[in-house]
């Protein structure tokens, strides 16, 4: 493993853990393309070490948040106790898809790129409607919180974008933009620290000392790139600038459904 | 979030970040090794041993554990 690969690979994962323009997505699409089915397989503790990078990003940018929280919820403060409920109930439909059909999702709709193109089509006409939707500022419900979980889980699919899936669906219930884009980036941390114990205890993780620098350079990357592109999405969300992802996702979308009629 | 700029790291905070740090490389390395040299032989006692499956993500998950604290802790006055 070399040096400036995983810098790439650090990058890559910083940018599109928060840009709303989906990882998975592009991944079967530069698949298809190069008709190389190996690209993105990085070793399981490659992908703990970056996912792990850019859950500490979140952390570090909602720290007052999480810090009062969780001061909040030993205080037994009303306020903060409904906040961690809602992000738990939030959580539980992506984790129930995950745990039960996520392999299924993989190899029913991996390599399909009309699904992918149709994803990223629904994707930018999200992102759009959010982007236009009237500015309020409703609170967040438990009800919300779980059709937002919903649309978390839904984007498993290759094509749907997380944050852009969440933000929006948070945004066009009603909820502040800033709150919305909060909420989307704190309800995955506990998810990402879940899925990284559950890989590391799986006894599937392998260390070679000669990757120590490359895993290294690549978790430090994935982890500053990750803190400005969280400060940059929020700043995108705050200003109604996801029209111009909505853009890029419908020709990116339209495109690759072109591309496969070939 | 306007807060969180005022929130900024001190030098005990970025002591816990590097101790975090070194503890998942510690964890790391106490998960290496365990292969075999001959592909007929598979060490599982070795492979799958009290070391690399249990002590060592213990280790690294710490590890991750002490870099959220470093991250949020915040001493008191400041």
């Amino acid at each position: 493993m070399e040096i400036l690969h995983s810098i790439i690979l650090g990058i890559v994962q910083g940018l599109t853990e928060f840009l709303p323009v989906s990882s998975s997505g592009h991944l079967e699409i530069v698949k298809a393309i190069l008709q190389d089915e190996k690209i993105g397989e990085e070793s399981m503790l490659m992908t703990v070490l970056l996912h792990g990078a850019t859950a500490l990003s979140t952390i570090s940018i909602f720290r007052r948040d999480i810090s009062e929280i969780v001061k909040g919820l030993f205080s037994g403060i009303k306020k903060d106790i409904n906040f961690s409920l809602k992000i738990t109930l939030s959580m539980i439909p992506a984790a129930l898809v995950g745990l039960i059909w996520e392999e299924e999702i993989e190899k029913l709709f991996g390599g399909n790129l009309i699904l992918v193109g149709s994803m990223l089509i629904i994707t930018a006409l999200l992102l759009y409607f959010a982007d236009k939707a009237k500015s309020t500022k409703k609170n967040l419900s438990f009800l919300n919180s779980i059709i937002i979980g919903v649309s978390q889980a839904i984007a498993i699919l290759p094509g749907i974008s997380r944050s852009g899936a969440t933000i929006s669906t948070s945004v066009l219930l009603g909820i502040d933009k800033e709150k919305s884009a909060r909420f989307s980036f704190l309800m995955v941390v506990p998810l990402i620290i879940g899925k990284i114990s559950k890989d590391i205890f799986s006894g599937e993780i392998a260390f070679n000392s000669s990757d120590s620098l490359p895993l290294l350079f690549g978790f430090i990357s994935a982890f500053i790139v990750g803190i400005i592109a969280c400060k940059w999405m929020i700043q995108i969300v705050k200003n109604s600038n996801l029209k111009y992802f909505a853009f890029y996702c419908i020709i990116l979308g339209s495109g690759v459904i072109l591309y496969s009629q070939l | 979030m306007d807060d969180n700029k005022k929130f900024a790291f001190t030098k005990n905070n970025y002591i816990l970040l590097g101790i975090g740090v070194l503890l998942i490389i510690i964890g790391l390395f106490l998960m290496q090794g365990g292969g075999s040299e001959e592909p007929n032989i598979h060490n599982v006692d070795e492979m799958f041993g009290f070391r690399r499956t249990v002590l060592a993500p213990i280790v690294i998950i710490g590890g991750f554990i002490l870099n959220v604290f470093a991250i949020l802790y915040s001493p008191k006055g400041e």
